[in-house]
């Protein structure tokens, strides 16, 4: 009972039972930075989420009288060199940065999850294999084959997604098999063994959700590298393609020495609100870390 | 030993044929044939046919890819498109200099800078300077290596107007001597060298921090500090050095993420080595110099990893080569 009573010092004496994920996130709440940071992020994806309904224009309404205008009351960031307003293009951009983080992430995990759930269980060549794979892709330098890839499938949302995702599931993969590896030698799995369940059932219902808290910390690191990654991708032209913005395409236009110099409130907002986003995804996943950490539990 | 160096030499070969075979199946995806883009449009289709049966583009895929590795094993990495048919070793062999001056010395300062603050971190775990280092090398990964590099050339060669704004030297500069020419490269370097060492800092900050962390409570830290040896001593001489061990293979570790950074920091700053030459080869859709440097930065990957699990293997008695 120790345990309950670390996590719950000023609770009142009566004994009362937490959940885990009660437990967790009462220890979550109490690192600052961390909620911050999920304060953050939630109010960027509420805004990428209504991003239609807040902008105060359409994302490609192109207005040619309005050109490269410096921030104002009627151009909050101002415009870009077409003249559609800033403001409007970052809301929209946060829309597609995000969603690339998102699905890129779960598409890593689920192939990370698979292979390295096979790896663990199995064992043997199954593991070999798999392993061999993981230091094949581990051995590229990301962003090189992730450029040759985009340059060879074609830049488009659709392709940075699957791109980013293929080639970022190696740690997932590497971080369930050895937790697998583990909790294949607890006397509950032994116990699915003797009550006959079929192997699939074990690991999808009893060895998962037993890894899930490192997975789950892995996921939100692997998420703000994608956006990162996006972000680079689109900045060399090789991801997101205009006219849809994101935030990494936004700030392209600013390779151009010319546009860096004059144009500040084409790049900096969009450099920023990518920063702000991973730095917060970061930030929950460090927090994640501490709140699921055994080990940190004073 | 030998055994265990042996088996991790052996391991090489299955992981340098299926990465090969990676960026083959990858190249192989394009739409179009090489064909497409090289030859004269008024040339008949039939010469193009026969064309192609020259060169065995009709060949099933793997056995092209033997033909590849065979010509690449001797050293031919085919001819560049681009570069009006100069061998692809031979360009990647003018651009590799540039990039390992910027990798290389971007490594030596981030180890340089990230140890001793990662051990004095770790040495006050949740003090204030703790929190802060923690919270500054998580902001040091979470800034976008290319934002990092324009908002330093604005500030530093827009702005201010000291450093240069990208190359590796003044365009058709002649130096009266050897010195004025390093000098020159120091200059461009600066603002490519700070972008890129950035992440890797923070990077190694962590790894730093949480190796120490880990040492400090195994039981010979104990006893050295039962002992009586004063914190400088138990921390500098026993703590310190073994906790530079895991360092060295995420050093190793860390060449991907290293070379991935050089490509935007390269791609930002102009300078003249592999990134930038990917790129262009990406943007020219120069396929042989695509595969060429794809190659060529995994085998270098591969190569880093073996030597920093030998060197691991070497300086640390404790593993067991089973």
């Amino acid at each position: 009972m120790k345990f309950i009573k670390a996590a719950d010092a000023g609770a009142p004496k009566t004994e009362e039972i937490l959940s885990p994920r009660t437990i967790i996130w009462r220890r979550f709440r109490r690192n600052k930075i961390a909620m911050i940071s999920l304060y953050v992020i939630t109010v960027l994806i509420l805004l990428a989420v209504f991003a239609p309904m807040i902008a105060p224009y359409e994302r490609d309404d192109i207005n040619l009288q309005y050109r490269e205008q410096p921030p104002s009351a009627e151009y909050l960031f101002g415009t870009d060199r077409n003249g559609r307003d800033l403001f409007t293009r970052n809301l929209h951009g946060g829309r597609i940065s995000l969603s690339v983080g998102i699905v890129a992430s779960s598409i890593q995990m689920v192939i990370g999850v698979v292979l390295g759930s096979l790896a663990g269980y199995f064992g043997k060549w199954v593991d070999a294999v798999i392993m061999r794979i993981t230091d094949m892709v581990l051995s590229f330098p990301f962003l090189a084959l992730a450029i040759t890839g985009a340059a060879i499938l074609g830049p488009s949302i659709y392709n940075t997604m699957i791109i980013i995702g293929l080639l970022s599931w190696t740690e997932t993969c590497r971080l369930v098999r050895g937790q697998f590896l583990s909790i294949k030698q607890m006397e509950y799995i032994e116990a699915t063994r003797s009550l006959g369940f079929n192997e699939i059932r074990t690991i999808w219902r009893h060895m998962l959700p037993n890894a899930m808290a490192p997975i789950l910390i892995s996921a939100t690191l692997i998420m703000a590298n994608a956006v990162l990654i996006e972000a680079a991708l689109s900045y060399l032209g090789l991801g997101v393609q205009p006219p849809i913005p994101s935030w990494g395409n936004i700030l392209e236009p600013a390779r151009s020495m010319d546009v860096l110099m004059r144009m500040w409130w084409l790049w900096l907002p969009p450099g920023l609100l990518i920063f702000i986003s991973v730095l917060s995804i970061n930030l929950i996943g460090d927090g994640l870390r501490d709140a699921l950490d055994p080990r940190l539990k004073n | 030993m030998r055994i265990y160096i042996l088996r991790r030499l052996l391991q090489v070969i299955p992981t340098l044929v299926g990465t090969t075979f990676i960026i083959f199946i990858i190249i192989n995806a394009a739409p179009g044939n090489p064909m497409s883009t090289l030859v004269d449009p008024t040339i008949s289709a039939e010469a193009i046919e026969r064309r192609i049966e020259q060169l065995g583009l009709d060949r099933p895929l793997l056995e092209r890819y033997g033909v590849w590795l065979r010509e690449t094993f001797q050293g031919n990495l085919g001819y560049s498109t681009r570069y009006r048919g100069r061998p692809v070793t031979d360009i990647i062999q003018s651009r590799l200099g540039p990039t390992m001056l910027l990798t290389f010395s971007s490594i030596f300062l981030s180890f340089i800078i990230a140890v001793p603050i990662g051990v004095i971190s770790a040495t006050r775990q949740y003090s204030k300077l703790d929190y802060t280092v923690v919270v500054g090398a998580i902001a040091g990964v979470s800034i976008p290596v290319f934002f990092l590099g324009i908002v330093l050339i604005w500030l530093f060669a827009l702005q201010f107007g000291w450093l240069p704004v990208g190359g590796m030297m003044r365009a058709g500069a002649r130096y009266p001597s050897w010195f004025a020419w390093a000098f020159d490269v120091l200059r461009h370097l600066v603002l490519p060298l700070i972008t890129l060492t950035a992440a890797g800092t923070a990077r190694f900050v962590r790894f730093t921090r949480s190796s120490m962390l880990e040492v400090v409570r195994q039981d010979y830290i104990r006893t050295a500090r039962a002992k009586g040896l004063s914190e400088r001593v138990v921390i500098y001489r026993h703590a310190l050095r073994n906790s530079l061990l895991p360092v060295v293979t995420i050093l190793g570790l860390s060449l991907p993420f290293l070379f991935s950074g050089a490509v935007i920091t390269e791609a930002v700053f102009a300078w003249p080595g592999m990134g930038t030459l990917i790129i262009e080869a990406v943007t020219t859709r120069d396929y042989s110099l695509l595969m060429g440097t794809n190659l060529f930065l995994a085998v270098l990957v591969i190569l880093g990893n073996l030597v920093a699990d030998l060197v691991y293997a070497l300086i640390d008695p404790r593993i067991r080569y089973d």
